[in-house]
């Protein structure tokens, strides 16, 4: 490994961690802060109610907070989908321009993480002893989606066809429509994940109505036995 | 730049300041309603403006990087010498209000490019160079060679921008709502005048409305989140 790439790998890494530091300190601060309320509403009126309550706040919360570290894995591939995407648009930008296949996943993988670096670097190896189209499929099976199998199949019959014109357009076509079809499901993804966002306001004034009818119910309660 | 952030602590101050005002009314608990405010405007100091500013700057940086390819590119087929439409594409931009970037005014034009690389620190900008680097061994027509890199930097652009705008009315939809479910409470309080104060003593409504108001901060915490981890394409921006 070169300087620049150590010098890169520790920059990343210390990112990582700072991020990851950053985050406990959010954590702590937001459990805090509720621990500050809770005590505060609790010290002016004892109930074990209120006690449960902010029990099961705080549980909810630091709850969202680790189930983010557990979605990792499904972040991590649909990164690694996001990717591929990002691969073969620069594939495709530097081998319309002349340069070849293998050149070309080259400069597109250079621009990655380290895991698409290492996958690009072990398909040409693949490619350089078996020239079927399995170091392809290969590929291809690392994603989840199996349209990218289109694509590789079309890459492998561009080098099977020594650049053949018709076959460059083949390839530009297929991944042009993967990619708008990916673009539209980020999209969507993203009006789907605002959308539910847009739904907390309602389950505020829902958690609000369940407390007010508590509330009255509790105080109907008093008054009963006061008759 | 100092004026605008003055006007975002005054934003900041009033939106606390308001949410204050809303629990006191709702609950009538003064040193609550202080905690309620203080934990309002600390969250919107130490993260909402944080967030901004990295947006900002982000959205500036991205900006800058894809008008200058697009610059660039149409200033080379006019004047052919890369140099020269570095120089023309540059003049637009006023590089030294950028204080991460040093004094280039010394450098060649693809030198110059080539050293905003380490500023913009996109994929896109680096296949840019590549293709100029190409350009200027073989020669060539730059548009041609160019084509499906501007097309990308488009789609790029576009995909922010809808992003963005679907960000920013959805933001709006929901402060709306939230500014409806905080008022709600008050509406309650001036509704029920005989039954208040006996209201306000039960613990699960007071309870209630401090959860009504976690879950608003919750939201604005989701929003932030959001707006600062954009990807596009598989790489942070």
């Amino acid at each position: 490994m070169s300087k620049k790439e150590k010098k890169e790998k520790n920059t990343t890494e210390t990112k990582s961690r700072s991020s990851s530091s950053k985050n406990t300190i959010l954590i702590l601060v937001c459990n805090i802060a509720v621990i500050l309320v809770g005590a505060l509403l609790v010290y002016f009126y004892f109930s074990y109610m209120i006690i449960v309550i902010f029990v099961v706040v705080l549980l909810l919360m630091d709850y969202y907070f680790y189930s983010q570290r557990i979605n990792k894995k499904k972040r991590e591939q649909e990164q690694r989908e996001e990717e591929f995407i990002s691969l073969i648009t620069y594939f495709k930008i530097y081998l319309t321009n002349g340069i070849n296949v293998y050149q070309s996943l080259q400069l597109a993988s250079s621009f990655l993480s380290e895991w698409m670096k290492e996958q690009v670097d072990q398909l040409l190896q693949e490619i350089d002893n078996d020239k079927t189209i399995n170091p392809y499929l290969n590929f291809a099976s690392l994603f989840s989606l199996h349209h990218y199998e289109d694509v590789m199949t079309a890459i492998y019959q561009l080098v099977d066809q020594g650049g053949d014109p018709a076959y460059m357009n083949k390839f530009v076509y297929t991944f042009e429509k993967i990619e708008e079809e990916d673009n539209k499901y980020r999209h969507d993804k993203d009006e789907r994940g605002m959308n539910i966002v847009s739904a907390l306001p309602i389950v505020g004034c829902c958690l609000f109505t369940i407390c007010l009818t508590f509330g009255i119910i509790s105080m109907l309660g008093d008054f009963m036995d006061v008759l | 730049m100092k004026k605008n952030k003055n006007n975002n602590y005054v934003t900041y101050i009033l939106v606390s300041l308001l949410i204050g005002i809303l629990f006191y009314l709702s609950t009538s608990m003064l040193l609550v309603s202080l905690a309620v405010f203080l934990v309002f405007f600390l969250y919107l100091i130490l993260r909402v403006e944080r967030v901004y500013k990295k947006t900002q700057k982000r959205n500036q940086r991205v900006d800058f990087a894809y008008n200058l390819i697009n610059n660039t590119i149409s200033s080379i087929s006019v004047y052919g010498n890369i140099n020269e439409a570095v120089d023309h594409a540059l003049t637009t931009y006023d590089i030294s209000k950028i204080k991460e970037i040093g004094n280039i005014s010394n450098m060649e034009g693809l030198d110059k490019l080539q050293y905003l690389s380490s500023y913009f620190s996109l994929p896109i900008y680096d296949a840019f160079l590549n293709i100029l680097e190409l350009y200027q061994e073989n020669g060539g027509n730059i548009l041609d060679m160019s084509e499906h890199l501007l097309s990308e930097t488009r789609q790029i652009q576009n995909n922010l921008l809808s992003t963005n705008t679907l960000y920013r009315s959805k933001a709006t939809n929901v402060v709306m709502l939230w500014i409806f479910a905080l008022i709600v409470p008050v509406f309650i309080r001036f509704a029920l005048v005989d039954f208040y104060s006996s209201l306000i003593s039960s613990a699960i409504y007071v309870a209630g409305i401090v959860l009504t108001y976690a879950l608003a901060l919750i939201t604005i915490e989701i929003f932030c989140n959001k707006f600062s981890n954009q990807r596009v394409k598989g790489v942070d921006l």
